[in-house]
């Protein structure tokens, strides 16, 4: 068939032109978004293995001596702007010192108790050794208690809301350690940690100070300070 | 290959670091200025004195009014010579603009590729650090008379549908402790899954009997191995399990050598956790070894 005289007939050579130059646009907007994807990616990543790692140091002690079956230690207590808030100075009978601690967890989800909880508070609750039972030991909490506030919190900008959710995990574990941590109230979930030395194996070098490294995500070491 | 695109990437980049440099900072822009007044000057003077000859070999006089006329002649033919290169120059402008673009483009690909990996790297920090290992279960089987019973089960963290062994307890007490050795090892090699937080549990106590008058867990084999992490042969590869043992022992004596541990470098922290909870006839909980460091104890139905 042939075409009509006078007819006109588009360029290839434009129409490949338009079609590369909607490509390429196509694909720079394509490729800025992934990349900006990427970095936002890249943050959440580099933030989230941060908080995997972030820490608190509520207390530090040091081992003063070990004589006639004893042990002599100074434990100072520190709030979030590591400012000394309390020193406690005493003898145990024993020869392993546990400086536990008491894990309450928050959980900031809305539907509460149910959830997996998002961080732990962790309180200084009590000192003992080997050779007393736990329910013996020196409890910690008047120490740093300011009005049912737990000092040991304090040195942060905290919100009203935050300050009341503290205050409410802080009244939890001073109602567990009265009834000796019931497995069910308030708090469900909490849990002590009495970190130690072990005779064979690592101990506390009298002179030497070591710090309570509390992480976010529930555990508790004991390092050298 | 890869050195060849290399090579060319250093060229390309080069290029265009230079043009953008010469066509929008100042400095640059002032180089190029001088460069071209410089031209159009000695160009100038080169026509001024030529000119200047000529007109003495003819014995006429050269003065500054002819010295301007000329000058303004040349100028303007220069004027004309790059109206006339317009479309070159045009072309030129194009082809650095285009230079600059695949520059940046090859800049933004390589970019988007080194994303990639910080991803990858990021992913497999978080999961190491994340990750957790089930050491103990404990189930509370009665608490009455102020006494707990109690059993446990205790893991070996590559294979934690199965409990190592388990050991059943019957202690004064209304608080559980589970005391265990605890083995932190450097972030950098947890983070590259290079090493795993371990947890030997020992004893087990309460809060009315103190640690000394706890039970002892018998979980250490008679080479001092624990037992969770003893492996039978059909379960190695590549090692026998004579040698596995041996090396688990070699390890295993590190750990208790608190400088020897330390001396290589690679542990964090090493000493003891009695974790513990408050009990009641049909609790459940598990103590977990984190990744991120310690022990933690959750519910046991919550997992």
């Amino acid at each position: 068939m042939r075409k009509p005289k006078g007819e006109r007939r588009g360029s290839p050579l434009l129409g490949g032109l338009v079609f590369l130059v909607t490509l390429a646009v196509a694909g720079y907007f394509w490729f800025q978004t992934s990349a900006a994807l990427q970095k936002k990616e890249i943050a959440f990543l580099e933030g989230l293995s941060t908080r995997l790692r972030s820490e608190t140091v509520p207390a530090k002690f040091m081992v003063l001596s070990r004589e006639g079956g004893e042990i002599k230690a100074r434990l100072r207590l520190y709030d979030l702007a590591s400012r000394e808030i309390a020193v406690v100075e005493k003898s145990w009978p024993g020869s392993e010192l546990y400086i536990d601690m008491l894990l309450i967890p928050v959980r900031s989800g809305a539907s509460g108790r149910d959830e997996k909880p998002d961080s732990w508070l962790a309180f200084p609750y009590r000192i003992f050794t080997n050779e007393i039972p736990a329910a013996s030991g020196t409890l910690l909490f008047e120490t740093y208690d300011s009005g049912g506030f737990p000092e040991v919190m304090s040195g942060v900008n905290w919100s009203a809301k935050e300050k009341s959710v503290i205050v409410t995990a802080f009244a939890a574990a001073r109602k567990k350690a009265a009834v000796g941590l019931p497995a069910t109230d308030a708090a469900k979930g909490a849990y002590g940690s009495a970190v130690h030395e072990v005779s064979k194996l690592s101990r506390f070098e009298p002179g030497i100070v070591y710090k309570v490294v509390c992480r976010v995500k529930g555990g508790v070491e004991i390092m050298e300070d | 290959m890869d050195d060849k695109i290399g090579a060319f990437k250093t060229i390309l980049y080069a290029l265009s670091d230079a043009v953008v440099f010469v066509f929008t900072k100042p400095l640059g822009m002032a180089i190029l200025a001088s460069v071209l007044l410089l031209a159009a000057g000695t160009r100038l003077w080169t026509a001024v004195s030529d000119r200047r000859l000529a007109t003495k070999a003819a014995g006429e006089d050269f003065g500054w009014a002819s010295a301007l006329g000329t000058a303004l002649r040349e100028l303007t033919g220069l004027g004309v010579k790059a109206a006339g290169s317009l479309p070159v120059l045009a072309g030129i402008g194009a082809a650095l603009i285009l230079l600059i673009g695949v520059a940046d483009a090859t800049h933004a690909v390589d970019d988007y590729i080194a994303g990639r990996k910080r991803v990858a790297e990021l992913t497999l920090t978080v999961r190491n650090l994340e990750r957790r290992y089930k050491a103990v279960e404990a189930r509370i089987d009665d608490v009455k008379d102020g006494r707990i019973k109690a059993s446990l089960a205790f893991f070996n963290y590559r294979n934690p549908s199965a409990p190592a062994r388990t050991q059943s307890i019957d202690i004064a007490g209304k608080e559980l402790f589970i005391d265990a050795i605890v083995c932190n090892f450097d972030y950098s090699e947890i983070s590259a899954g290079r090493a795993v937080n371990l947890s030997i549990p020992f004893k087990v106590f309460s809060d009315e009997v103190s640690e000394a008058d706890g039970i002892v867990l018998s979980l250490l084999d008679e080479k001092g191995v624990p037992l969770m992490y003893r492996r039978s042969a059909d379960e190695l590869y590549g090692i026998g399990s004579e040698a596995f043992n041996t090396r688990l022992a070699e390890l295993m004596d590190s750990l208790r050598n608190d400088e020897a541990a330390r001396g290589a470098g690679i542990v964090r922290s090493l000493y003891g956790d009695a974790v513990h909870r408050g009990v009641k006839k049909g609790d459940s909980f598990v103590v977990w070894v984190e990744q991120s460091g310690g022990l933690s104890v959750k519910d046991a139905v919550s997992f």
